[in-house]
């Protein structure tokens, strides 16, 4: 945890530095408290909304001291089975469900899960801080990280072949990546590797942090996570589609111009006949103000306040 | 005590106690032995249990035949709803009908405003229920067929068919009948390519703005004569294919596009370039299965004629049929090494159909299709493995396909206006024999390869499952394993049974055996996170400390020889390892701080460049050398005291004898001891190997877990027992994908099982051996 602390602090020094803080849309709810709310939530799923789970737990807690929340974060991929077998009635998941997920959960509850949206990331391609490289185009991206190369290119295997010179140019790559239960995993793949299948010289990591960590310490390191993780040993690179290469800041986020920005959600199970009650109200706070500044803590990206209107009205809660 | 000493009788009280304690101990035993067995036994049969239904053949229920009122012969489309509660079919007169399919009689139907009373001539199904519908004079209506479910308070479904209007798409001077439509929601809006009886051809565009702004013109929307390429209403005619079309498909972005000729071509268009031609067109695609080896060549090859095309989920295969029944698999292959664009080429033949292939409809939840032939049989195939899956008979001749969303049901719609409905189970279509371990052409692939992955984060990806990798992994691992552990081990336990002094024997014994008390978690760990960092960049050191300790150790103990008598009464026989372990030390010592100098010297002062230079393989962080260095420290104490005991259980009558006999306890040791304790020894490995083979947090925790299929000792390895552990928790309960790790724990239950059943054969036979001498 105080590792956690830790990087959180430095992430919120670089953000501050890189962007001059981002502010909360001012039009976004305040959370009001209810009386009476207490029990146990329990949340399984993404890993890179791990440590943003958390802060919100932590916060809902000071509202609300008598509810006890347990945070679990393997992957996107454990959300689904958790919450139709009843373990979790919160899956945090960094991609969208797949329909034959939603099918397990529609035969054992008879009607869907809700996607909440509840932060913006960029979703990140990290180098070692010691590296020259400022940008990254998708295809070489997929020709770095892919076995099948759907954008096309020669695969990428040393520095060189992104136009480092010196000491760079022979210097092999070093990948990092999830594991395939994570989303980041599937959406990585699904968004810059066009659907195609990772190298196998990628390595999986178990987690987010892992995957960070070993760039940190690899100066031929190169890997991606949610932007959420950054810290002061890796640096993001500016990803270009087609056009110019494009910052993962929170203006290009938010306008959806930075080529791999995504929601992050959280999936809870919502009867048609109306909610569980302490579900709601945690997923009310995430999206009023408060929850929105934890977000920005973390070192994802807010949510404005037509996009947390409308994650309310997805939410099913009332 | 007084009593103990006196003699027992049969029938003394304390006998009577003896012998029930005795009867009690032998019960608790018997007991405790049978339980550990049963317990064994009882997890095989939970891990069987979980395996057979992998075996499970796909079913198809009994048809049930409802008779469709048809003002013509011909139906256009049919498709259920999400729930596959209810069916609807398009009709030419415009009219969408609907049917509950649990109770047929219960219809409704539904009539798009923006046809006007137009007859429809060609239709199309896009996903989220949004259907293209051609019309007999030019133009392509545009709905969405939406199906809201609600909930009552008792929690039943009720579902309230709708139909949205989006727009009517006139095209530029078209009066003729749409005869072809196939339509596409993709990332930026709408798609679809029209084909008139006139055979020309359009590809149009939609985005979301334009929809906007047909909303605004209460849905009509003109199409300019000239081509319009940009903005939100896009236009484009193609050029006019050879002869006349027979098939066309779309995928799902709308992005290729393929269009089957009378006159025998396969025109593949890449609508995203602008160019007026096609990217490619294939010749005789008849003939290029044969001319490809993929089957015997025939003479009916040349005349065999493309009759239905469907671009599989996931937009990686073209299903291809012809009008002789049988049916490919079409892949996109790079024909140069950066080509962005690929052609595309058979690469899997399916069970040949009795007569012309109709109609091919894919699923869009898997990798599975359904294929009607003329004659009324209909396949179930899945395309990775190339297996038919079940087939089945329909009276009369189909004309349209369904599959339902979610995979439970398939509809067969017949020319003499009946619809067939049959229930579809097919809990495992994507195994088999040849996928779990052969080699297969997975999409995106340029050959056939052996692939672990598993899962992704969309329903379009072609899960791999291909145990080979994980197989080699998990052997690779305990070969390194055993590399480091074999020599160490079974050398210390021939020094410490034969040369060393019993007192220090006795000391050194336990304490190597308290190191297998060392959970491996600990050990995982402590690689992981420490050895794997530390070893990074004095690979070279730990190279030249292999070379260098042994070539001491002979050294020393050579020159011990002529050691001063003075210091061989120091250190008495059985001791002089006092005297070998600081130089060794000092010696390994003085290695590690050279291991750069070295590196300097001989690989050009960068080990791991020059490994890539050399051999073009990355030399990881996480490698083998530190999973062998890893798991040596849990097996080197198995393999040490097995192997001790079997040394020490030499009768020692051998031994003297070789002594008496003049041979020197070297040769005594090496000629005499070994091949008389190598059955032990053997079993020793193979207990040692067993674990290794079934060591799961060190392999999980010090390796990168790439499910690689490589033997260099410089990158990592995925093995059976750490894949279930990384997989298990993302694997949802009764799917495939948990079956198949269930099947793993079964392979390394079976590996183990019989390693340590050898074993321990082995053994019993050297004690029965030893017994008789």
């Amino acid at each position: 945890m105080k590792k956690t602390l830790f990087s959180t602090i430095l992430v919120i020094a670089t953000s501050a530095a890189a962007q001059n803080a981002i502010t909360v849309d001012p039009k976004l709810p305040d959370y009001k408290t209810q009386a009476g709310i207490s029990g146990n939530l329990n949340s399984v799923g993404s890993d890179t909304l791990n440590n943003l789970m958390t802060f919100w737990a932590e916060s809902f807690r000071k509202v609300y001291p008598n509810v006890k929340i347990q945070i679990e974060g393997k992957g996107s991929g454990t959300a689904p089975p958790a919450l139709i077998s009843g373990t979790a009635q919160m899956g945090p998941m960094s991609r969208e469900m797949k329909a034959t997920e939603i099918d397990g959960f529609e035969k054992k509850f008879g009607y869907k899960p809700h996607a909440v949206a509840v932060a913006l990331d960029g979703m990140a391609v990290f180098v070692n801080k010691d590296n020259p490289l400022k940008s990254l185009t998708l295809q070489q991206a997929d020709a770095i990280f892919s076995a099948t190369r759907k954008r096309g290119g020669e695969a990428i295997t040393t520095w060189g072949q992104l136009g480092l010179t010196g000491e760079w140019a022979n210097r092999p790559l070093s990948l990092y990546g999830r594991n395939s239960a994570s989303g980041t995993y599937g959406y990585f793949k699904e968004h810059v590797l066009s659907g195609g299948d990772y190298s196998s010289s990628v390595k999986e990591q178990p987690g987010s942090a892992s995957v960070v960590q070993g760039i940190e310490k690899e100066l031929g390191g190169i890997g991606y996570s949610g932007i959420g993780y950054a810290t002061s040993g890796v640096r993001a690179l500016s990803i270009a589609d087609k056009g110019t290469p494009i910052a993962p800041n929170y203006e290009n986020v938010e306008g959806f111009k930075y080529p791999i920005a995504r929601y992050l959600y959280v999936y809870i199970n919502v009867p048609p006949a109306g909610g569980d009650h302490l579900t709601c109200e945690f997923i009310k706070y995430i999206l009023s103000k408060a929850g929105q500044a934890d977000t920005v803590k973390d070192g994802y990206f807010p949510l404005s306040a037509r996009a947390a209107a409308k994650a309310m009205a997805d939410s099913g809660c009332k | 005590m007084s009593r103990l000493a006196k003699p027992f009788h049969a029938s003394s009280p304390a006998s009577r106690r003896l012998k029930l304690i005795d009867r009690l101990a032998d019960a608790a035993i018997r007991l405790g032995g049978v339980s550990v067995i049963f317990a064994i036994a009882l997890i095989f049969v939970f891990i069987v249990r979980e395996i057979v239904p992998l075996s499970a053949k796909s079913t198809i229920g009994e048809g049930q035949v409802h008779r469709i009122e048809t003002d013509e012969a011909a139906l256009l489309l049919a498709g259920s709803d999400e729930f596959e509660s209810t069916e609807f079919i398009v009709k030419r007169n415009g009219a969408i009908e609907l049917h509950s399919l649990a109770n047929w009689s219960e219809s409704s139907v539904l009539r798009s405003q923006l046809l006007g009373g137009r007859r429809v001539s060609a239709a199309s199904l896009a996903s989220r229920g949004i259907m293209f519908l051609g019309t007999d004079d030019g133009r392509i209506a545009i709905v969405e067929l939406q199906f809201n479910a609600t909930f009552a308070d008792d929690a039943r479904r009720t579902i309230t068919p709708l139909l949205k209007e989006l727009a009517l798409v006139t095209l530029p001077s078209s009066t003729g009948p749409i005869a072809r439509v196939v339509g596409r929601t993709n990332d930026s809006g709408l798609a679809f390519v029209a084909q008139t009886s006139d055979r020309r051809l359009f590809a149009v565009n939609i985005t979301q703005q334009g929809l906007d702004l047909a909303e605004d013109e209460k849905g009509q929307l003109s199409a300019p004569e000239e081509d319009a390429l940009d903005g939100p209403f896009q236009v484009r005619s193609l050029a006019a294919p050879s002869s006349e079309v027979v098939a066309l498909a779309i995928d799902s972005q709308a992005d290729r596009l393929f269009v089957a000729t009378k006159d025998g071509v396969l025109h593949h268009w890449q609508l995203g370039d602008t160019t007026a031609k096609p990217f490619a067109e294939y010749e005789n695609p008849g003939l290029l299965a044969a001319s490809l080896g993929l089957r015997e060549p025939s003479e009916r090859d040349s005349s065999r004629q493309i009759t239905a095309l469907n671009v599989l989920l996931g937009d990686q295969s073209l299903i291809v049929g012809y009008d002789d029944g049988s049916i490919e698999d079409w892949l996109g292959v790079r024909q140069g090494k950066n080509d962005i664009l690929r052609r595309v080429r058979p690469v899997r033949l399916f069970d040949s159909m009795p007569e012309a292939v109709v109609a091919l409809r894919s699923s869009g939840r898997d990798k599975t299709f359904l294929a009607a032939a003329a004659d009324g049989s209909v396949h179930l195939a899945y395309v990775t493995s190339g297996k038919t899956l079940a087939s089945y008979l329909v009276a009369g001749h189909p004309l349209e396909l369904a599959y339902g969303a979610k995979l439970t049901s398939a509809m067969v719609i017949t020319q003499e206006g009946n619809l067939d409905y049959r229930a579809v189970s097919n809990p495992h279509p994507d195994i088999s024999m040849g996928m779990l371990f052969g080699k297969v052409w997975y999409e995106g692939y340029d050959q056939p390869e052996y692939i672990w992955q598993s899962s992704s984060g969309s329903d379009a990806f072609e899960p791999k499952f291909s145990l080979v990798p994980l197989i080699v992994g998990t052997l690779k691992g305990a070969f390194f394993g055993l590399l480091f552990a074999i020599p160490i081990a079974l050398l210390a336990a021939l020094y410490t049974s034969q040369f060393l002094s019993s007192t220090l024997r006795a000391t050194i014994k336990p304490l190597v055996e308290v190191m297998a008390a060392l959970p491996s978690v600990v050990i995982g760990f402590l690689a992981g996170l420490w050895l794997a960092p530390a070893l990074d960049d004095k690979l070279p050191s730990l190279l030249f400390f292999g070379v260098v300790v042994p070539v001491v150790i002979l050294t020393v103990a050579g020159l011990w020889h002529y050691a001063p008598r003075v210091l061989k009464k120091v250190f008495p026989a059985g001791r002089e390892v006092f005297v070998l372990v600081p130089v060794v030390a000092l010696c390994g010592w003085a290695a590690v701080i050279a291991g750069p100098f070295v590196e300097r010297l001989v690989f050009a002062g960068d080990f791991k460049q020059w490994v890539y230079d050399a051999f073009s393989v990355r030399v990881e962080q996480r490698n083998s050398i530190v999973v062998g260095i890893a798991m040596s420290l849990a097996v080197i104490p198995m393999i040490f005291t097995l192997s001790d005991d079997a040394f020490s259980n030499v009768p020692k009558s051998f031994s003297s004898a070789s002594l008496a006999l003049g041979a020197s306890r070297w040769q005594t040791a090496f000629r005499v001891i070994v091949p008389t304790a190598s059955p032990g020894v053997f079993s020793a490995i193979m207990i040692g190997f067993g674990r290794a083979v079934g060591e799961t947090m060190i392999v999980l925790m010090a390796t990168g877990n790439t499910p690689i299929l490589s033997f260099s000792p410089f990158n990592g390895m995925r093995t059976l027992s750490a894949n279930i552990a990384v997989e298990m928790p993302e694997a949802p309960l009764g799917e495939t994908h948990y079956r198949i790790l269930f099947l793993a724990a079964f392979l390394l239950f079976v590996l183990t099982f019989v390693v340590n059943t050898i074993a321990d054969v082995v053994r019993q036979r050297l004690r029965s051996k030893f017994q008789a001498v």
